[in-house]
């Protein structure tokens, strides 16, 4: 019949055409030199910049090329490096931090930098309850270039505070339009700033440090995974950040450079120690003995991350890294599980974020099956699978920690947990209680690290949860741009950026 | 024709109650803590506590709903907790480019569908009817963002001449319009296709053949205008599909319009802006709808705004 | 063939169309001649289904095509040969030659222009008028078939049945046609207005000394309105002839089981008498008289072919076997 065959025809070609466009894959040409002005690509729009109320990762792209901090930070010997504060002292009794502050520093607008701004700074830090002045009264100025903070009572992690990202020195008096109007003193300004579009920043002429490579930023809103990994390849963009997902294609093409936070992210698999089965030692060291990290990590994110042995990770002061975590034994798995007295296994559900954890938790539940432990997977929505862990009513969980001192890795297993809504592992243990509670009081750096040392030694000794491996954000760029430094709490910091050729 | 403009909008307060009643409730019983979100996850109890009380998050449900109408009817429809700004003015600040789109989508969709329609049925059972039935529903089937990546792919990685996203580089919008408007024109085709068909099956096209009227002149002028009805209501209920941001092309390429914005709203628990730009989007459709029907009553004779046929 | 007259308006000779569907041919008309002069009303009588329909679009080919095809056949209308024209040049002879109006009153108007802009059309396309011209002409047509003027900027669904059914007469004679083909304009309107029609429709064609055929089921409009009839069976004329000879002088056994099938008030009978039986499908003709399976007068003579014409007058022809028998008679 005519009609019959003119419509296979017609779907025949129809189909070539789809096939056609599928074939046309690969990227094309990259840009012949090298542009003045780079692009980076961010994931969601960056609408308000407060650095006291927006902390969504893209956010710190600004904060660190705009702004400056009191203090900087050494990832290599975890020590503390003078920037707008050039010396500092701690009262013996912790009470009182004296900053002495440099003396050529301007704001964007021109004016001098002085020691009102930064007592501006802490006080609208504690009125908005930013958390990055625990424990303190208030700032005082002493004179245009000394400042001093008043505590409440000794806490160790003020100084902690002060080089991460979000602890941004801005203008006296700005008040919330700080979101909007991004007023800072550093190596970067604010060229032009069309919300839902782009933000371009360009280098600071009368900058008080060192001058960056890059003159101009173009920071775009680039939502879709895929369209960003693609941007990267044909040039539009030169940065931007990749889920685990598009590892595998960013590393099959040898123009990009893979970038990763191995450092400052811990990803761990929590335990709920009211289960009846969790709370017995045994089960969860057997459960332990039976997860294979590495198999995790080649899985899930094409083996780019590092096995974690504590919850600190290595470059975070506090890191514990004479512990080493118990070895990947299925036999010996099996073995403590009989001995607990679940030789024939048991139930366990395991809740999870999905998009992040999918990969990772389909490998742990096969892994537990070896030793006759049945997981059923209880994959949530971010804010669903939150309020169930944080409820304490999950059983297993995945989650993770990222941030610039031990204590906020640490600090979830204080028993302070149970009742304050975050409560991830229903544990009650003196020891560590103890430890952390010594720690967060004590102002001498070596000492408060023994504190913490000892604290992860009674987690790794009472199993208290599997710590799994580090390393949760990707960037990629083109081979030839370089200095892209992933930080802790999922900023980046771009001032480092350069060509290289 | 006033009077019917008033009475239709006047009909838009009980939609607009029924939209916010509904959207309000569904989102306060979504799972997630907003102000844990705001504050972050491992923020200090009493801080979220504060922010709570501050956000009014601690009222019962109905009194919450109550305070939001009563600013609602001020025009207030509250403080998006992302920017900080006012929800209207983040939704008006999105809402052109979403138009934008949404006028070139359809522009896409129309140039395509209405003359391959009237093809396929003057000329039924030719190849071009079959291949734009098959290509129709290969529109159709075709999902938005597998079709936006390939674009991207194809006009932005290899052949370099089309922008990868964003709306300021020009010729931005074609990628988009290309996208959401393929998906559109399967239904439009179809509909342009089969009212053709029923119309030059009709006693009144006869008519026309008979006192001499030549073969193309017939469907132009005379088939043509009948056929349009039906399907200049799908295309005003397209557009105002449209108008609600076709979220994932919007995604995909990056082109800030309403559809991204309300998503992400939903994503990051930011409770006002989501309800906004949803009970907003309301209005939208209900407007379109509006125009949709004062449209039809301009192109049919027999139609009457208020009613009934005469 | 029939015999040639010196004021032929319209010539169909051995016209043949068939319907070639998936299902099968259906043989609408067969063979078919007929002659309509000028001045001449021929009235085409036949049952539905009989080919009436298809002979009249035959004229103007308005045949759907497909899944129509013409057999074979010519028809001259004013001297043209139809079927040698192009497309373009039977356009200009639609409407303007000759024009056809249809059975169904309510659907026959496009509802989305003004009865103004219907009848304007035929008039801008035949007589090169422009748009103000053709417009008051057409207001003047409205006056003709009796609607005011005024309403010419109204739309089709304005109107009355009757009234629509004169705007398409409006419509048909325009351009002054020199025939106008018919077809059961008055079926589909109540009785009253039914005799309105015709007899605006009689005026008319009186007065453009118009040629018309017209295609009905009705005896009683074709003896109000017909100078000749021709009956029409399975795509056959099987009798033709004057008015006065078809209605006095029925001479096939068909047309006479047409007669007698009317009611008749002084007759006293108290059932209808129908012809039995029903007319023949399309597409399973037999191969001798079409109406032989119904006729009580057949004989085994009827099966052998198609019937020639047998001719009583110049005028008056019958189609039938039996008139081979110089005896037979009704």
């Amino acid at each position: 019949m005519k009609k019959n065959w003119l419509r296979t025809l017609s779907l025949v070609l129809c189909l070539a055409l789809c096939f056609g466009l599928i074939g046309c894959g690969g990227p094309g040409e990259a840009e012949e030199g090298n542009p003045e002005q780079i692009v980076i690509a961010t994931d969601v729009d960056l609408k308000a910049l407060d650095p006291m109320g927006n902390w969504s990762g893209a956010c710190y792209y600004i904060y660190w090329t705009c702004y400056d901090r009191l203090l900087g930070y050494d990832y290599e010997t975890g020590e503390f490096l003078p920037e707008l504060a050039t010396s500092w002292e701690v009262s013996e009794d912790g009470m009182e931090y004296i900053f002495h502050l440099r003396d050529d520093v301007k704001w964007h607008d021109g004016t001098q930098f002085t020691a009102k701004d930064v007592v501006y700074t802490v006080k609208r830090g504690i009125e908005t309850q930013c958390g990055n002045y625990p424990s303190v009264s208030h700032a005082e100025a002493i004179d245009d270039f000394t400042v001093k903070y008043i505590m409440n009572e000794p806490n160790s992690l003020v100084l902690d505070k002060q080089w991460i990202g979000d602890a941004a020195i801005i203008q006296d008096g700005c008040g919330d339009d700080v979101a909007t109007n991004i007023m800072g003193t550093g190596a970067y300004k604010v060229k032009e700033w069309h919300i839902g579009e782009h933000l371009i920043i360009e280098a600071n002429p009368d900058y008080w440090g060192e001058q960056p490579a890059i003159k101009e930023i173009k920071y775009v809103t680039m939502p879709e995974a895929n369209a960003r990994l693609m941007a990267v390849q044909a040039g539009d963009v030169h940065v931007a950040s990749i889920p685990a997902a598009n590892i595998k294609a960013a590393q099959e093409d040898e123009n990009l450079t893979i970038y990763t936070n191995q450092s400052t992210s811990l990803n761990y698999l929590g335990m709920n120690h009211s289960n009846e089965y969790l709370s017995n030692k045994l089960v969860r060291q057997a459960i332990y003995h039976a997860i294979n990290k590495q198999d995790i990590i080649d899985a899930a994110l094409e083996g780019y991350a590092v096995q974690a042995d504590v919850l600190v990770p290595p470059s975070i002061q506090g890191h514990a890294k004479d512990i080493k975590g118990y070895e990947y034994d299925v036999e010996k798995a099996k073995a403590l599980l009989a001995e607990a007295g679940y030789a024939d296994g048991f139930d366990l559900e395991l809740t999870y974020r999905t998009g992040m954890y999918d990969v990772q938790a389909q490998i742990i539940q096969a892994q537990l099956k070896e030793i006759g432990i049945n997981v059923t997977l209880d994959g949530r929505e971010s804010a669903a699978a939150s309020e169930k862990i944080n409820a304490g009513q999950s059983q297993l969980n995945l989650g993770y920690r990222g941030s610039s001192n031990a204590d906020y890795y640490l600090s979830i297993m204080h028993s302070d947990r149970m009742t304050d809504g975050r409560n991830i592992l229903n544990l009650s243990n003196e020891g560590i209680d103890a430890a952390l509670d010594k720690a967060k009081t004590t102002i001498d750096t070596d000492a408060r690290t023994q504190e913490y040392i000892k604290c992860q030694q009674i987690a790794h000794d009472e199993v208290v949860v599997v710590p799994l491996y580090s390393g949760t954000v990707f960037n990629i760029s083109p081979k030839n741009l370089a200095g892209v430094q992933l930080l802790p709490t999922s900023g980046s910091d771009h001032r480092q950026i350069h060509w290289v050729e | 024709m006033l009077k019917y403009i008033i009475k239709r909008l006047l009909l838009l307060i009980p939609v607009i109650l029924g939209v916010t009643a509904i959207v309000f409730f569904i989102m306060s019983l979504a799972p997630g803590d907003p102000a844990l979100s705001i504050l972050g996850p491992d923020a200090e109890p009493e801080a979220v506590e504060h922010l709570r009380e501050e956000l009014g998050l601690n009222d019962p449900v109905i009194v919450q709903y109550a305070n939001y109408m009563w600013d609602f009817i001020h025009g207030d429809l509250g403080t998006s907790y992302n920017s900080g700004r006012p929800v209207l003015e983040e939704y008006l600040y999105f809402f052109p480019a979403t138009f934008k789109l949404a006028f070139w989508s359809m522009f896409v969709a129309v140039i395509i569908s209405i003359p391959i329609g009237i093809i396929s049925a003057v000329k039924q059972y030719s190849l071009i009817d079959n291949i734009g039935m098959v290509g129709a529903l290969a529109g159709l089937s075709i999902p938005n963002f597998w079709l936006g990546l390939m674009l991207i792919m194809v006009f932005s990685l290899n052949l370099g001449i089309l922008p990868s996203g964003g709306a300021t580089a020009p010729g931005a919008v074609i990628l988009p319009a290309i996208t959401i408007g393929t998906g559109l024109t399967a239904t439009i085709t179809r509909m342009m296709r089969s009212s053709m068909l029923e119309t030059i099956r009709q006693d009144y096209i006869r008519t026309a053949r008979a006192k001499g009227v030549n073969s193309k002149k017939v469907i132009t002028g005379h088939a043509l205008r009948n056929a349009l009805i039906p399907v200049v209501t799908v295309i005003c209920m397209d557009f105002g599909y449209c108008l609600a941001g076709a979220s994932t092309t919007e995604i995909v390429f990056s082109w800030p319009g309403i559809g991204r914005l309300t998503v992400n709203a939903i994503n990051s628990q930011d409770r006002p802006l989501a309800i906004g730009c949803l009970i907003m989007t309301a209005i939208a459709i209900c407007v379109s709808n509006m125009v949709m029907d004062i449209l039809y009553a301009i192109i049919d004779p027999r139609i009457k705004l208020t009613g009934g046929s005469k | 063939m029939d015999k040639h007259y010196d004021d032929e308006v319209l010539r169909v000779e051995d016209l043949t169309v068939y319907y070639e569907t998936d299902e099968g041919t259906a043989k609408a008309v067969n063979n078919l001649d007929l002659v309509v002069r000028k001045g001449k009303t021929v009235g085409l009588v036949g049952e539905t289904g009989s080919g009436k329909t298809t002979t009249a679009l035959s004229i103007l080919r308005l045949v759907p095509d497909p899944p129509g095809v013409i057999k074979s056949g010519k028809v001259i209308l004013d001297g043209m040969d139809i079927y040698s024209l192009t497309e373009g040049e039977m356009d200009m002879v639609r409407g303007y030659h000759a024009s056809m109006i249809f059975q169904d009153p309510m659907t026959a108007l496009n509802p989305v222009m003004t009865v103004g802009d219907q009848i304007a059309e035929t008039l801008r396309i035949h007589e090169g008028l422009d748009k103000k011209a053709s417009w008051e002409k057409a207001e003047e047509m409205l006056k003709v078939v009796g609607i005011p003027p005024e309403r010419a900027k109204e739309f089709p669904h304005q109107f009355s049945g009757g009234m629509k059914q004169r705007v398409v007469i409006a419509i048909a004679l325009a351009c002054s046609p020199k025939l106008m083909i018919a077809d059961e304009p008055t079926t589909a309107l109540d009785v009253t207005i039914q005799a309105q029609v015709l007899r605006e429709m009689k005026e008319l064609r009186d007065k453009y000394e118009m040629s018309m055929i017209m295609i009905t089921h009705d005896l009683g409009i074709i003896a109000q309105m017909c100078d000749e009839v021709a009956v029409i069976y399975a795509g056959r004329i099987i009798e033709f002839g004057e008015l006065r000879e078809i209605f006095k002088d029925t001479k096939h056994p068909y047309t006479q089981g047409l007669f007698d099938s009317l009611p008749k008030i002084n007759d006293g009978r108290d059932m209808l008498q129908p012809i039995p039986g029903l007319m023949p499908d399309p597409m399973e003709l037999p191969e001798g008289c079409a109406f032989a399976p119904r006729c009580k007068y057949a004989t085994e003579k009827c099966n052998q072919g198609i019937p020639p014409k047998h001719y009583f007058s110049d005028s008056h022809y019958v189609a039938c076997w039996r008139y081979d028998e110089p005896e037979f008679k009704l």
